[in-house]
């Protein structure tokens, strides 16, 4: 089946979305991605955010949650969705280091808000935890392949 | 505020004490500045490593580049036989091949300096990834007038549990740097086998060369003798840190055997890793949208 679908490779800070179907690998650790699937073009998106809120100083890039899922929404609409079709599965936002910071849960926090704000439903999710995660997004069914990644030390 | 009267004999002790109490305080300064010092130098070093590292990198980002742009405005703009076009197109694939593998280098590099970089252990058929990358590297190795050979008493089959695109990309290093410091009628030799369950495998080349005091330095970041030779060979400097770091990750080893102008071997061993794929992570869903693949420890969602 993986004979006609495309390939990506989402980096960090990147999203991604077209109307072809592609099989986007990306891998996790307190980055979280936001999986966009819509029902009825049966088409999807992806993002990959490392840190939770732009702070409004320099570039507004997707680099930061709030913008990075605004984004991707947005470009689903562009691409022809509305919103009410669409559906989102979230992934990642692993707290790896003793960070005090938090920005796992954080990422996990900004990106449901968002979605939430935008009365788009989560349908699934596997976020928070210690370990990073690998993803195969197939953007033509919605199906996501998660593994872990880490073994233990 | 009353001070107390002291006699002479308590005075000249209290100024004696506060001589001694400067004299340590001297020292413990002294001290700290030249530690102040050495630091300052280490990062003097690292940052001109750094500029270095950055006017390379924009050499090697902006050589393809500008190939690539230049040769699709041909073709765009152009009338030609389809035999040029053909030329041009493989010219512009093997700019934006380069470009490609650069890319990789500086994005995992970037990730293991923040620790983003995760092992992602699947089962790897060797026999068909080294296949794969000699492959891949064929038309730079024909294009140098060097010669590849390999020698492999693996089984097509043999499976080894490691990251396959992390150990691609060190051996993606290791070729490109033979075939980069290799003259035309040059050999380039890579031999794969088991040894004790573990993978080995040689890089080995009839190039210039690394000088013993060299070989030490030659796995820090941005390092590359002589700041000169990059204009001769091209180049970052990232190549073997990123390989180093990223076999350390896959916990194999690599050891150096080269003399000035007697070619270099690299012999790398890549063990079986046994990962633990953990349930730890909790899911919250309406309880059809995911479900276990039993072969190989996917979760779809």
């Amino acid at each position: 089946m993986d004979e006609e679908l495309g390939k990506h490779y989402l980096y960090p800070s990147a999203l991604f979305a077209e109307n072809k179907p592609y099989l986007v690998d990306t891998v996790l650790g307190s980055c979280v991605a936001v999986c966009l699937f819509d029902t009825r073009l049966k088409t999807g998106g992806i993002n990959h955010f490392m840190l939770p809120l732009w702070n409004g100083n320099g570039l507004a890039s997707p680099k930061f949650g709030n913008i990075a899922t605004e984004k991707l929404i947005e470009k689903m609409l562009r691409n022809g969705s509305s919103s009410k079709d669409l559906i989102a599965k979230v992934f990642g936002g692993a707290n790896q280091m003793n960070s005090s910071m938090d920005i796992g849960s954080r990422n996990i926090e900004i990106a449901k808000e968002v979605l939430q704000n935008n009365a788009i439903q989560i349908v699934a999710e596997n976020v928070g935890g210690t370990i990073g995660r690998k993803l195969k997004y197939n953007t033509g069914t919605g199906q996501v392949m998660m593994k872990f990644l880490t073994k233990s030390t | 505020m009353k001070s107390p009267k002291l006699t002479d004999e308590e005075l000249l002790i209290e100024i004696k004490r506060r001589l001694d109490e400067n004299a340590a305080n001297l020292i413990e300064e002294r001290k700290l500045t030249a530690e102040l010092n050495a630091v300052n130098e280490k990062l003097i070093a690292s940052e001109k490593l750094k500029s270095n590292f950055l006017s390379n990198i924009r050499n090697e980002i902006n050589n393809p580049i500008s190939s690539v742009l230049e040769l699709s405005k041909n073709i765009s703009e152009g009338e030609m036989s389809p035999e040029m076009m053909q030329s041009f197109a493989s010219l512009i694939f093997s700019e934006a091949f380069d470009l490609d593998f650069q890319l990789r280098n500086i994005f995992i590099s970037a990730e293991i300096e923040a620790g983003e970089s995760p092992l992602s252990v699947i089962s790897v058929k060797i026999h068909q990834l080294l296949e794969s990358l000699i492959t891949q590297f064929q038309k730079k190795i024909d294009k140098k007038g060097v010669q590849l050979t390999w020698k492999n008493t693996l089984d097509t089959n043999q499976i080894i549990k490691t990251d396959a695109e992390k150990l691609h990309l060190i051996l993606s290093n290791l070729l490109a740097n033979a075939i980069q410091f290799t003259a035309e009628g040059g050999t380039i030799g890579i031999d794969s086998f088991l040894e004790n369950e573990l993978l080995v495998l040689k890089v080995r080349d009839s190039g210039i060369g690394i000088s013993q005091d060299q070989q030490e330095k030659i796995y820090d970041r941005f390092y590359q003798i002589e700041e000169g030779s990059t204009k001769t060979y091209g180049g970052h400097g990232l190549g073997l840190s990123i390989s180093k770091a990223l076999l350390d990750i896959l916990e194999g080893t690599v050891q150096l055997k080269s003399e000035l102008g007697e070619g270099t071997e690299f012999t790398l061993t890549i063990p079986n890793l046994d990962v633990n794929t953990s349930n730890e992570a909790t899911f919250s869903s309406d309880g059809n949208d995911f479900l276990f693949e039993n072969d190989d420890d996917d979760m779809l969602f």
